[in-house]
């Protein structure tokens, strides 16, 4: 790596205060000998300025936890539980009685043949096209066709066997061995498949029929014969888990150990050696981004088609019967329902508190209730399921409910996915764009100037919300990502200003000048020279338009024209109900936006200070 | 100066055309269907079977001109709006956007203007009392007061002061609209009352943020202004610290100001949306959110293009005031 430094300069001129002029990421070397004085380079006088700030350090700390609530979601609400130990009477029935209905199918498409499947389909293929329905599903070949039919099945038997004991497996093997002839001669186009097929669905009659679970709790044949359910333990939050997730929870855990393995890491491999520490900065940021990805080899998600699966709903009425449940701290999904919850005030407030027959006792909602002298509302009563925390417990809604009976609490949690993320990501384009061009502008001077300058000058004119709100709206966006986008690219002019000034003042320092002399491309000397040192103020910059970016999606989705349900943002919650009656969906998604906007700015603060003392000082 | 600001002008065209051109292809193309929508609204009156609102759907595009190619569509606004005629709105025919929007626009500039006006007038004093007392304890809770301020969103701070003025049981303040609704019959006294009432929220949640980042530069400024040598000078030579601070460092440091008001107008026409919505008043605001919910393009396009002029005059005003407070500056 050849960068050309500064920091030679800045041994002799030792700085007096604050950040010194600065000198570029990697050093020199201190392993010139032993008189070789370490001298600080850029970053780590930048360091150890935000250290000295409380508040940046502190901003810093809830952030990452904020970061840490948004990324560990699923661990933290969840309408599944986190541990189950349980015979599940009714997945076990469902798959019994569905199994030979699937083997009757399998069996039809097997005697009809691949001709007349390939037919059907390509019938059913125009029927949906001329109705303009999607046909995505409908495209299949025979093997492919064959396989979805064996899969069906299969996990049918997977999921009784796992239930029951290895003595009453028999038959079950005895499935899948006939399931596996009858498709290997299918797929060979064996006149033999259709009788093999004939005696699979001959053994699924007999599964269903022999293989009945006992029932302790029915009266007559069922509550003393039939096959004895076994509990299986299984983790059904984990099962929801997709590779990106496990990458970031991966990421998330090695930067908040930090300030734990860090020192370690300094004290045992380099010896406490700052020249060595400062060298080690790249390798450990990008072992930090690599880690993780063995975590994401090494998972094999699940199925997890189904977002919300009705565990508890199948606990509440019996259908499990668990020995052992272990639900996440806050047992709501994001979008579970509650019928007769909805709009339910915090369970702390007194308006929330609910009545064994559960409706409301004191508060506006009792009193409608007394207007109707008599008549019950419409609505639901109050349903406690398993897991969930008692009707009048303050945990059971801390901060009470929306519309449609959805846990705030919960709502708030997932909602920091897309709130969070929106901020950083938007501001990556916007830096993308901004330092792109604000370092050609920059750099080249000339027409290239001129020309980027006349942009840069007419989007600044731009009345950028009102721009950012219309774009959203008309192209109708729900997604997450076009929002980003669109808040990127209606950003980006600040930072281009800030990066073409910066160049402005680099671009005739000895040391790019050296790095052009020597013949290097302009590309290299604009992104490994030149740019490195043009970092700070854009750091600045860009933590500001985080807060900035966070600020604009909750106003687009408050407005209606953000991220769409059931998917929430911080935003959106408080779109929920503008009536001051359900004044705590309005306050507490809020005060979260409020917080992380504080924090942001606060950590902005504490760089640009740390990155310019003259202010702070004086 | 009469030659940069005729300049700056000029380039006023390019940006508004570069606004313009940008929105009509947002709007035009698309997915969503004015006319669908329309007609949708139509036949729950009446027109039944399907042929009928395939020719209803015709005849509302015939009648908007959005059966023709773009760039044609582009041209025809341009001419009506050099002409400032903005058209009918779409969902109410005979209505002509021109005349609401100047009624729109009369209740969203003075609610503008008072607020940049209360920004200017409070900030400045707060910043510089700050800058004056630098560490100090006043220092310290007026700046943390303005941090506050400023890291607030605008929305929420106006639900929350429905919340507390408007619906705690107390009803200090109403919280709906610009008037009463029966205002028409008060007397002028007891009307104008009656509005400065009914301002008070809506405006306290648009002027707060600027008064929050005016006041931080303008402290900022002053702090950068007292290093400078001509003021050790002033000290120096025993001048008391009355004519030091606001003789020789407050005309300094409020060069740099007067550029903010570029940086405020353009996030107070933004703003414009969001409390004219909460607040539920008439405004500019308003008018362009309601068309977004409707569609309808001609009121989404002219709403944008009066917010985009309004941004522009705000950049010209502020760089012509900055020429003449400074007169180190010179465009020319």
């Amino acid at each position: 790596m050849t960068q050309p430094t500064q920091a030679a300069a800045d041994d002799s001129a030792a700085p007096t205060g604050g950040v010194p002029a600065r000198a570029a990421g990697t050093g020199v070397p201190a392993s010139d000998g032993p008189a070789s004085v370490y001298s600080k380079d850029y970053w780590d006088q930048v360091f150890e300025q935000v250290r000295r700030k409380p508040t940046a350090m502190l901003a810093i700390a809830m952030l990452v936890l904020l970061y840490a609530v948004a990324i560990y979601a699923p661990l933290l609400a969840n309408d599944r539980p986190w541990l189950m130990e349980a015979v599940d009477k009714g997945a076990y029935r469902s798959a019994r009685t569905s199994l030979r209905p699937i083997a009757l199918n399998l069996k039809g498409m097997i005697r009809d043949g691949q001709d007349a499947f390939l037919e059907r389909q390509a019938e059913l293929k125009a029927e949906r096209e001329a109705a303009g329905q999607d046909v995505a599903s409908v495209v299949r070949t025979w093997s492919e066709a064959l396989a979805s039919e064996a899969g069906a099945i299969s996990q049918r038997v997977d999921t009784m066997a796992s239930q029951m004991l290895p003595e009453d497996r028999a038959l079950l093997d005895e499935v899948r061995a006939a399931l596996e002839h009858a498709v290997a001669l299918a797929q060979a186009g064996d006149p033999g498949a259709v009788e093999a097929a004939g005696t699979l669905s001959d053994l699924t009659k007999r599964a269903r029929s022999e293989l009945v679970a006992r029932d302790p709790a029915a009266d007559g044949a069922a509550g003393t014969e039939g096959i004895e359910l076994q509990p299986v333990s299984s983790r059904p939050v984990l099962e929801t888990i997709t590779r990106a997730e496990v990458y970031f929870m991966g990421l998330w855990l090695l930067l908040m150990t930090w300030i734990l393995w860090n020192p370690a890491v300094n004290a045992v491999l380099l010896g406490r050696d700052r020249a060595r520490m400062r060298r080690a900065r790249r390798p450990k940021f990008l072992a930090c981004l690599l880690l993780p990805l063995i975590a994401v080899l090494a998972w094999e998600p699940r199925d997890a088609s189904f977002e919300t699966a009705p565990y508890k709903a199948g606990l509440t009425a019996g259908d499990i019967e668990a020995t052992r449940v272990v639900f996440v701290p806050f047992a709501f999904g994001f979008a579970e329902q509650n019928d007769g919850e909805y709009f339910r005030p915090p369970t702390w407030h007194r308006y929330a508190e609910i009545s064994e027959e559960g409706y409301y006792v004191t508060g506006p909602r009792a009193e409608a209730l007394d207007d109707l002298e008599g008549f019950r509302p419409p609505a639901n009563p109050v349903q406690v399921r398993t897991g969930e925390p008692e009707r009048n417990e303050v945990m059971r809604h801390a901060l009470g409910t929306d519309s449609l009976g959805r846990d705030l609490v919960a709502r708030m949690i997932w909602g920091a996915r897309v709130s969070l993320s929106v901020g950083l990501v938007s501001t990556l384009f916007l830096l993308l764009i901004g330092t792109v061009l604000g370092a050609l502008a920059g750099y080249y001077g000339g027409w290239v100037d001129i020309v980027i300058s006349r942009v840069i000058e007419v989007v600044q004119c731009f009345p950028v919300f009102f721009l950012i709100l219309i774009v959203v709206a008309l192209t109708e966006q729900s997604g997450v990502l076009p929002i980003m986008v669109i808040i990127g690219l209606f950003r980006w002019p600040g930072v281009a200003r800030l990066v073409r000034g910066e160049f402005i003042r680099l671009r005739g320092q000895d040391f790019v000048l050296a790095s052009r002399g020597l013949g290097v491309p302009d590309s290299r000397t604009i992104f490994r020279h030149v740019l490195p040192n043009a970092m700070g103020p854009v750091l600045v910059a860009a933590t500001f338009a985080v807060a900035a970016g966070i600020l604009t999606e909750s106003a687009l989705s408050f407005l209606g024209f953000g991220v769409q349900a059931p998917i929430p943002s911080w935003g959106s919650l408080i779109q929920e109900s503008r009536s001051a009656e359900h004044w705590w969906i309005q306050v507490f998604p809020g005060l979260l936006i409020f917080l992380t906007v504080v924090l942001y700015n606060l950590l902005g603060e504490g760089v640009r200070d740390a990155l310019d003392p003259r202010i702070k000082k004086a | 100066m009469l030659t940069y600001t005729l300049r700056r002008l000029l380039w006023m065209v390019p940006t508004l055309l570069g606004i313009t051109i940008l929105i009509f292809c947002v709007i035009r193309l698309t997915p969503g269907d004015p006319a669908a929508l329309m007609v949708s609204d139509v036949s729950t009156g009446g027109v039944g079977d399907a042929s009928g609102v395939e020719a209803a759907m015709e005849k509302f595009r015939e009648r908007w001109g959005l059966d023709r190619p773009l760039h044609e569509q582009y041209l025809v606004w341009l001419w009506n709006f050099l002409r400032l005629d903005f058209g009918d709105e779409m969902m109410r025919p005979g209505v002509s956007i021109t005349s609401v929007l100047w009624q729109r626009l009369g209740v969203t500039i003075p609610l503008t203007l008072v607020s940049v006006l209360l920004s200017y007038l409070l900030a400045l004093p707060l910043g510089i009392l700050s800058a004056v007392k630098q560490g100090t304890l006043v220092d310290k809770v007026s700046t943390g007061f303005l941090f506050i301020l400023y890291s607030l969103p605008t929305f929420w701070a106006g639900l929350m002061l429905i919340l507390v003025f408007g619906a705690s049981g107390f009803d200090w303040l109403p919280i709906m609209g610009l008037h009463d609704k029966d205002a028409a019959q008060m007397p002028t006294g007891e009307y104008l009352w009656d509005m400065f009432l009914h301002a008070l929220l809506p405006v306290a949640t648009l002027t707060y943020g600027g008064l929050a980042y005016l006041s931080r530069q303008m402290r900022v400024g002053m702090l950068e202004i007292v290093r400078q040598d001509f003021i050790r000078t002033a000290r120096a030579k025993g001048l008391p610290e009355k004519v030091v601070v606001f003789k020789h460092a407050l005309r300094n440091s409020l060069i740099p100001v007067i550029t903010v008001f570029a940086q405020i107008l353009p996030v107070l026409i933004g703003g414009s949306v969001i409390v004219e919505s909460v607040f539920s008043i008439p405004g500019m605001g308003l008018y362009a959110y309601e068309g977004l919910l409707k569609r309808d393009y001609n009121v989404v396009m002219a709403t944008t293009t009066f917010s985009a002029l309004l941004t522009m005059a705000g950049f010209l005003l502020s760089d012509i005031l900055y020429a003449l407070v400074d007169p180190r500056i010179s465009y020319d």
